[in-house]
């Protein structure tokens, strides 16, 4: 009997070892890829310049205070060759299921964006919540900057797309599942944000956005208009509104922002985009006293204010020809649908014209009058 | 009708999202999708009125003793072996649809045998207990797993990303005639309680089925079907989501919980859809396993007082499972799975036929 | 006079039985006219009661008729069926008086383990404190003291072939399930045992299986618990000289309710009852997690989170499953240990192999931190569920859990867990199904299904 236990014993030991064998990799075996970065090069054999950012575990935190990283680049034909390639540069297995953030250069910006994100989206590693973004100068030079507030077991980069760490209007948040979706749908264009980085100031900077429409076409967006775009999409519902009259100049922090549009075409007459905003806010700043009835004032000028600076982003967007905001899509959303839909949209869209009824509600002077 | 009857109706709706049930219906997005789900909604609902209330009026005995009390032998044993393949037919789609994503997301470097091995192995014990151990095994993972789907659900729901205006554009198609393929694979989402065709043995109080309990049979199904339709179409867009191998997946990674130790909902998601596919396997081979045993039983084959008859079956849906599975590329075995679902809902059709026929004869 | 040879007989048989034995006593008493014999085994009597209720009537009493009438009334009296039903008897601490060429036969027993302990095992902060003690009829007699109902039945068996121990099978007469009571009774009267020394014995022997891990049959010391069990139709067994009463049937969920739970208001037990499943649940699958995440899936867990585990792995020799399988092997033998050991020491035994070992495994660089956190986690949230039996047999289950999540991942473990649902609910408890979830009231409950 105790044989046949001890028999079992070692039968059950070995066979975990050996049957172990297949996809069994222990964590500190794998090297975490955390963001990957894909830059154009000149070379026409070697088209891509591909960098991962490795994260390398560190023992206790009082040990090592600050994160360290490990950076890998290959110049390549495609990117899954890189990859690789890049596998025998390390000696950890390559793990991309924590890659969260894709950085694209610049440079590769002008090429065929399908082609070359095809890799993201065929792998199956790649999560579908990765963040995209558009590296300034280059995707290279994004990775290997390292914030001073960066601490280990958080990225930088994660911290500015998350919602955990900074929260801002001016950061245009865009998924990978979404950035596909926009890629392949007709009538939402892609948009990403731009991170800026410089050799001097070791920090980030992101308060742009860029704009994609078809292959060639792209608009970059200053970072006022990034705001807008974030207002209007509803993907931040705080944001801030400054309004300068004559003498006056005082700001707004609106922490309620509600945005809705219709689309109409009556017969005969110019298709008409209706828009209705609604902010609500109180005065951050001002250069006089805000005495309670003077709110109401406040609340007339900025809708004005608002009201123009929305129409002008709107008609940017159209004379550019770029629909971030999926004006087209909520054309065919609501009417049936029928073979030529898609083709009323291309005519009706670059004679749209824009009434934005734009109603800020200044709610209170804040702390003081 | 007692509650084991809903967890029937549960499993069914949750389990189809990640069989080619939806994919069946993207591809006809352009077409007659909506209409179509629509009608076998309307459909399947009064089929499946029909066959429980035609089971309540024999409590306590399944489809076999009842084809075996008033039809005769020539009759019984085609229907039988038929019902058998099908549902037999049924549990294998469920399982070769999860062995590719298992591979594909959950443990890629194990080889397919492997996975395949490990999920018949556990099915083969719970296929051999009895019917009530098996209704009571579902009741327990459903009530632990479908919380969490619901909990998924409306996380999706609620998403920032999801993005209705696609939703609103899929519904512009409503004007479209129905088609085939789309209706047969949407009847397959609420056909859950035809499992009682052996499940009635262990019902033995009389049940009732009432307006209200039809209504809730409808009620969900609809919030199924809807939700299986809709939800990755207001993720991944609309024109483009036949492109998508596993749309559902997709969408599963689509969301993320910001706080948590899981980040990634497509985790969460796969580890309950694989208890919730796992159950619907379970059900299904159980009924096979019962139904083959009305036909085969080999009296002298015994064990120490064991007749091992069922484990013969047991031998065959290894054979099956591994010599099938290993066999097919993904396109394949999605081309495959259409024509099999193509073919199971309408077969339910037969099976009510048969039963209005014995009802007539019980009566005479 | 055939009445008196038949008894000359038996005596005479008995004592050729017993004369080997220096404590075996034959007594004549003798005065004028009155003549008795009393047989008894000294050491086994209780000599005061001996004196009181029979020596000393013999000598008050006036005729030999008086003396068997008064013996005849005694409540101690006891039938007398076979001869070797008498022996086996005055080796239990009887006394047999042969008068007028009749015998009679008297429990003289003397009892030293009949004081009721304090509950040591399962203990509640408010509720009664006391036990059973190691004597049956004082156990009985605790279980009558509580439950007063004409309903309650008590039957007297006799176990093991050679120990001829009394047991005593309780139940309620009106709640008691006619089905379970049968195949208790024939459980009982199959049992073949020489020897049964507890309770614990007990119970196993009576489920026949050689290989069993989940517990049938509950194992308890508390009298409120039996009572409980008894008005909810259950059948109670007690063994004499053991503390522990078997409660039958008992499914899956009866090993997770603590008496506690009777006592407290609503929402406390439910969070109480909340917390014991969740330390079931870790305590099953953490060993197993740890292993299926950090060496399959790590793309599960959080980044930060995943980060922090592969950093405290930095350094360890070897793989996960191993670093799982030495801690939690080292945890199991400080258990035991710290059961065998006597109290006094115990404490010290924890704190050398839980802090010193700990510690000095994770500066080592042998075992992660994060290890001897899941390490002691499970230890800590085994020790919630409430039923010792329970408690080891998921000791046990989570090795085999861990051995299925090495094999598999993440994906096995989750099908190894429905397999343990599908194995507990193929199990029943006297024909009851052991996991059954309970949601509707009684008696729709039973309702076709």
């Amino acid at each position: 009997m105790n044989r046949k236990i001890l028999f079992l014993v070692v039968v059950v030991l070995t066979s975990m070892t050996l049957i172990s064998g297949c996809g069994f990799k222990d964590i500190d075996k794998r090297g975490f890829v955390v963001a990957v970065g894909v830059d154009g090069t000149k070379n026409k054999k070697k088209p891509y310049r591909l960098t991962l950012k490795l994260a390398v575990p560190t023992g206790t935190f009082k040990q090592s205070p600050k994160p360290t990283y490990a950076y890998l680049s290959i110049e390549s034909a495609t990117l899954a060759e890189g990859i690789r390639i890049l596998k025998t540069h390390t000696d950890k297995e390559l793990d991309f299921a924590h890659a969260k953030v894709i950085v694209l250069g610049e440079s590769i910006l002008e090429r065929d964006m399908k082609e070359t994100f095809d890799i993201f989206l065929r792998r199956r590693d790649f999560q579908g919540i990765a963040w995209i973004a558009v590296g300034e100068p280059s995707a290279e030079g994004i990775l290997k900057t390292n914030p001073t507030t960066d601490l280990p077991g958080s990225n930088a980069l994660f911290n500015i797309f998350s919602n955990e760490g900074t929260e801002s209007a001016y950061i245009v948040t865009t998924y990978l599942y979404d950035f596909s979706r926009r890629l392949f749908e007709a009538g939402l264009d892609p948009i990403l944000p731009i991170i800026r980085t410089t050799e001097k100031t070791n920090e980030y900077r992101t308060n742009q956005a860029i704009v994609f429409k078809d292959d060639k076409k792209q608009l970059k967006l200053n970072t006022e208009d990034t705001k807008f775009y974030n207002i209007l999409s509803e993907n931040e519902t705080k944001a801030d509104i400054e309004v300068s009259k004559k003498e006056l100049l005082f700001a707004i922090a609106a922490n309620n922002i509600k945005v809705n549009y219709k689309i109409l075409t009556p017969a005969n007459k110019q298709p008409v985009l209706k828009m209705n905003i609604d902010i609500q806010g109180i005065v951050e700043e001002s250069t006089e006293r805000v005495t309670p009835e003077k709110l109401k004032d406040y609340s007339r000028d900025a809708s004005e204010v608002a009201q123009k600076r929305f129409t002008h982003f709107l008609k940017l967007l159209q004379e550019n020809e770029v629909d971030p905001l999926g004006f087209g899509l909520r054309y065919k959303a609501t009417r049936l649908h029928n073979r030529d839909t898609e083709a009323e949209w291309q005519r009706i869209y670059p004679q749209l014209k824009f009434d934005v009824n734009a109603k800020v509600k200044v709610k209170s002077p804040g702390v003081i009058e | 009708m007692n509650r084991y009857f809903y967890y029937l109706l549960a499993v069914n709706m949750v389990a189809h999202i990640i069989t080619s049930v939806p994919m069946v219906l993207f591809e006809a997005r352009k077409g007659g999708a909506i209409v179509s789900m629509i009608l076998s909604l309307i459909l399947g609902t009064i089929m499946i009125y029909w066959i429980t209330k035609i089971f309540t009026c024999f409590p306590g005995k399944g489809y076999p003793e009842l084809l075996k009390e008033y039809t005769s032998k020539w009759i019984s044993f085609p229907l039988l072996l038929s019902t058998a393949l099908v549902w037999f037919t049924a549990g294998l789609i469920t399982v070769i649809t999860y062995s590719a994503l298992l591979r594909r997301f959950l443990t890629p470097e194990m080889p397919l045998m492997g996975i395949i091995s490990m999920i018949v192995l556990f099915v083969s014990f719970g296929i051999l207990m009895n019917s009530r151990s098996v209704l009571y095994t579902v009741e327990i993972v459903a009530l632990l797993s479908i919380p969490f789907t619901i909990f998924i659900f409306i996380k999706m729901y609620l998403d920032k990303g999801m993005n209705w205006d696609f939703v609103r554009e899929a519904m512009m198609y409503i004007g479209n005639m129905p088609d085939y393929p789309s209706f047969s694979a949407s009847l397959y989402v609420i056909l859950g309680p035809a499992n009682l065709i052996i499940f009635n043995r262990v019902f033995t109080d009389k049940q009732k089925m009432t307006w209200k309990q039809l209504l809730i049979i409808g009620i969900t199904g609809a919030f199924a079907l809807f939700t299986s339709y809709f939800i990755p179409i207001g993720f991944q867009g609309f024109q483009h989501i036949n492109h998508l191998v596993h749309p559902w997946f997709l969408t599963a990674d689509s969301i993320r919980m910001k706080f948590g130790f899981i980040e990634r909902v497509l985790f969460i998601f796969a580890l309950v859809n694989l208890a919730v596919s796992f159950l619907s396997i379970l059900v299904h081979w159980h009924v096979t396993t019962e139904l083959l045993k009305n036909i085969i039983w080999f009296k002298k084959f015994q064990w120490k007082g064991y007749n091992l008859t069922p484990l013969v079956f047991v031998v065959l849906f290894w054979i099956g499972s591994l010599v099938i599975i290993p066999y097919l590329t993904e396109p394949q075995l999605h081309t495959y799975t259409e024509y099999a679902l193509n073919f199971l809902s309408p077969y339910v059709l037969v099976i009510l036929f048969s039963l209005l026929w014995i009802k007539k004869r019980a009566r005479a | 006079m055939q009445r008196s040879t038949k008894a000359t007989e038996t005596i005479r048989w008995i004592t050729k039985q017993l004369k080997p034995n220096t404590d075996f006593v034959e007594k004549n008493m003798k005065i004028e006219r009155k003549e008795a014999t009393l047989l008894f085994i000294k050491t086994v009597v209780d000599g005061d009661q001996l004196q009181k209720l029979v020596i000393k009537p013999f000598f008050e009493m006036d005729s030999e008729t008086h003396y068997e009438a008064y013996l005849q009334s005694l409540p101690s009296q006891q039938e007398i069926t076979t001869k070797e039903k008498l022996i086996i008897e005055l080796t239990k601490g009887s006394v047999i008086i042969v008068i007028r060429g009749q015998l009679i036969m008297l429990d003289v027993k003397k009892v030293n383990t009949n004081n009721v302990l304090e509950a040591a095992i399962e203990t509640t902060t408010q509720g009664p404190q006391y036990a059973f003690s190691e004597d049956i009829q004082t156990n009985i007699n605790l279980v009558r003291q509580r439950y007063h109902e004409p309903t309650l039945t008590v039957e007297i068996f006799e176990v093991g072939a050679k120990s001829h121990q009394a047991l005593a099978l309780m139940y309620d007469r009106e709640t008691v399930s006619q089905e379970v009571l049968n195949k208790v009774r024939k459980n009982l009267k199959e049992l073949k045992e020489p020897i049964i020394q507890s309770t614990v014995e007990l119970k196993r022997v009576m489920s026949k299986k050689k290989y069993t891990l989940f517990p049938k049959m509950m194992v308890t010391e508390r009298t409120d618990r039996v009572v409980y069990n008894l008005s909810g139709g259950k059948v109670v067994i007690l063994l004499d000289g053991d503390p522990f009463a078997i409660i039958a049937p008992c499914v899956f969920f009866d090993f997770l309710s603590a008496m506690d739970d009777n006592y407290y208001p609503y929402f406390v037990v439910k969070f109480l009852k909340g917390i014991r499943y969740l330390g079931m649940f870790f305590s099953l699958v953490l060993p197993g997690l740890y292993v299926a995440i950090s060496s399959y899936n790590p793309e599960i867990f959080r980044v930060q989170l995943a980060l922090s585990v592969a950093g405290s792995r930095v350094g360890i020799p070897y793989p996960s499953f191993i670093e799982v399988l030495f801690m939690l092997l080292i945890m199991e033998l400080l258990i035991e240990a710290s059961v065998r050991l006597p109290k006094v020491i115990s404490g010290t035994a924890t704190t050398v192999g839980g802090l010193i070992l700990g510690t000095a495994a994770t500066e080592a660089a042998l075992v992660s931190n994060i290890m001897i956190i899941i390490v002691s986690a499970v230890a800590i949230s085994n020790f919630a569920i409430p039923i010792n039996e329970m408690n080891t047999a998921v000791r046990v289950m989570k090795f085999v859990l861990l051995f299925i999540a090495t094999i598999s991942g993440i994906a096995g473990l989750t099908l190894g867990l429905i397999g343990l649902v599908m194995y507990l609910t193929h199990l029943n408890s006297f024909g009851e199904p052991y996991l059954k979830v309970f949601i509707q009231k009684k008696a729709n409950e039973n309702e076709g299904i």
